[in-house]
């Protein structure tokens, strides 16, 4: 195997907005399938937008953004990053 | 090679049995189904037996335990979903090879409430809510919401599903909820995993379900052609590979792949079929499959719901046992549950809920992993 660096942008293929989770998980958040821009599909939290599907359009761009994940941290203590989505600014 | 037949086949009403043990609980549909037959536990030459929770827990042998231990060959069979019907087809696959005259197969399950899916691996951190959901509800609502995109599905079309499968669950005894379900209040119950509200997800119960098959020279010899529901076609396809696979468990393509080759292997199309049960986990699941099967478009799916040809009375009733969604879907036992209910209707013996004139059904389920199984069934002539 070797690493693979995607690009950090694509568009929003399919989502739901999960209410319901495991206990201790956050509520509500979008849980998205994004295509990025050359074609890889990734699945990923949109955030920074209303979860409301009246702000969610098929399509509509994102861009990929690193962030803390959610404080989460392992057994030994260690934090770690992820990959979130966000709408793309304009 | 021979011709197999279901000369026995039925389920327990589906509920909730605590007190009851897996084993205990798949004996009680094992002995319906010999009773529906008048045979018994000496006349079976092996069993097949699905369950999901106890994979590792010998079901098959402990059931023999509660029925009858006859030293007969017990296979122990886990395939997601499709367990159930996985068992069944290794026990016709059996018959069909002349291997054995008369054999038994059975699903069944003990389910806790709740949400399924979702758990990760120990290493790490959990990434349920982090990278999007792996919960079944989550993950049915992406795939029916693709759908949304591609033909314009609706949220109140995949309510109206729901509407639908609890109305026809209301003329079944066996169902876990006989309540109508008005769109409304499918609409406005707990959202779960947008579109899919609490309504629109399947039930959690405890279940099972059994069939006797049986070669067709056996049957003749036992007399027990009149009821005899013959087997057209058994297929199990695994999903082939898509693009999307690793986000999207694909549920869609191997439904495809079992489709075409169930309607070759019997020799007919989807517009002979009279009566289908279908994978409804989900709301958005069923409008995937109207497709899928071939008894619509893709992009007709939604009218196929807004105008009630798949509803009881329509031009292809789909799941008049009330579905997953009402009827309950205990993993193990859904399979044959499944092939109960469309034998029935084929017997004229399914009461308030009958299709009429019923001649030829199919049943379906999926196993997300993925694991299709498809089953077309005729009362014999």
């Amino acid at each position: 195997m070797s690493p693979v660096t995607l690009p950090n942008s694509g568009k929003l293929y399919s989502y739901s907005i999960v209410y319901r989770s495991f206990p201790g998980i956050e509520v509500p958040y979008v849980s998205a399938i994004v295509d990025l821009d050359d074609g890889t599909a990734i699945k990923g939290n949109l955030i920074n937008v209303e979860a409301d599907p009246a702000n969610l359009e098929f399509d509509m761009p994102v861009e990929v953004v690193f962030a803390d994940a959610l404080g989460r941290k392992d057994a030994d203590g260690n934090s770690y990053l992820s990959y979130f989505f966000q709408p793309k600014s304009q | 090679m021979t011709d197999a037949y279901i000369v026995g086949v039925d389920m327990i009403k589906f509920g909730r049995f605590p007190e009851k043990t897996v084993p205990q609980l798949g004996a009680q549909a094992a002995l319906m189904a010999l009773d529906d037959c008048g045979l018994s536990i000496q006349h079976m030459q092996a069993l097949y037996c699905g369950n999901l929770g106890q994979a590792s827990g010998m079901v098959g042998q402990r059931l023999l335990q509660e029925i009858g231990q006859t030293g007969i060959p017990v296979v122990n069979v886990a395939n997601a979903c499709a367990t159930g019907a996985t068992a069944f087809r290794e026990a016709w696959a059996s018959v069909k090879a002349g291997l054995y005259d008369v054999v038994l197969a059975v699903g069944v399950e003990q389910m806790g409430k709740g949400l399924l899916g979702g758990a990760g691996g120990k290493a790490g951190i959990p990434k349920e809510g982090l990278m999007g959901s792996g919960t079944m509800p989550a993950v049915f609502a992406e795939a029916g919401m693709e759908h949304a995109r591609h033909y314009g599905t609706t949220f109140e079309q995949f309510a109206k599903v729901s509407v639908k499968n609890h109305h026809h669950s209301t003329l079944n005894p066996k169902a876990m909820y006989q309540i109508e379900t008005p769109l409304e209040e499918v609409m406005n119950a707990e959202m779960i995993s947008y579109p899919n509200t609490k309504l629109m997800c399947s039930v959690n119960v405890d279940g099972s379900a059994a069939a006797v098959i049986c070669s067709e020279k056996k049957a003749r010899e036992l007399g027990l052609m009149d009821r005899a529901i013959k087997v057209r076609a058994s297929v199990l396809a695994s999903d082939p590979w898509q693009e999307r696979d690793l986000v999207m468990p694909d549920v869609n393509s191997c439904t495809q792949k079992a489709a075409k080759e169930a309607y070759e292997m019997a020799g007919l199309g989807p517009d002979d079929i009279d009566l289908i049960e279908l994978h409804d986990c989900f709301a958005t699941a069923e409008i995937l499959h109207y497709g899928n099967l071939g008894i619509c478009k893709q992009e007709d799916a939604g009218r196929m719901i807004d105008e009630g040809e798949v509803a009881l009375g329509g031009r292809i009733p789909v799941n008049v046992s009330g579905g997953l969604l009402s009827k309950g879907h205990p993993l193990g036992a859904t399979g044959i549950a499944n092939i109960y209910e469309v034998s029935t209707h084929l017997r004229n013996e399914a009461g308030a809920r009958q299709v009429e004139g019923a001649k030829i059904g199919l049943t379906h389920v999926i196993g997300l992993g993925s694991a299709c199984a498809m089953h077309v069934l005729e009362r014999a002539q």
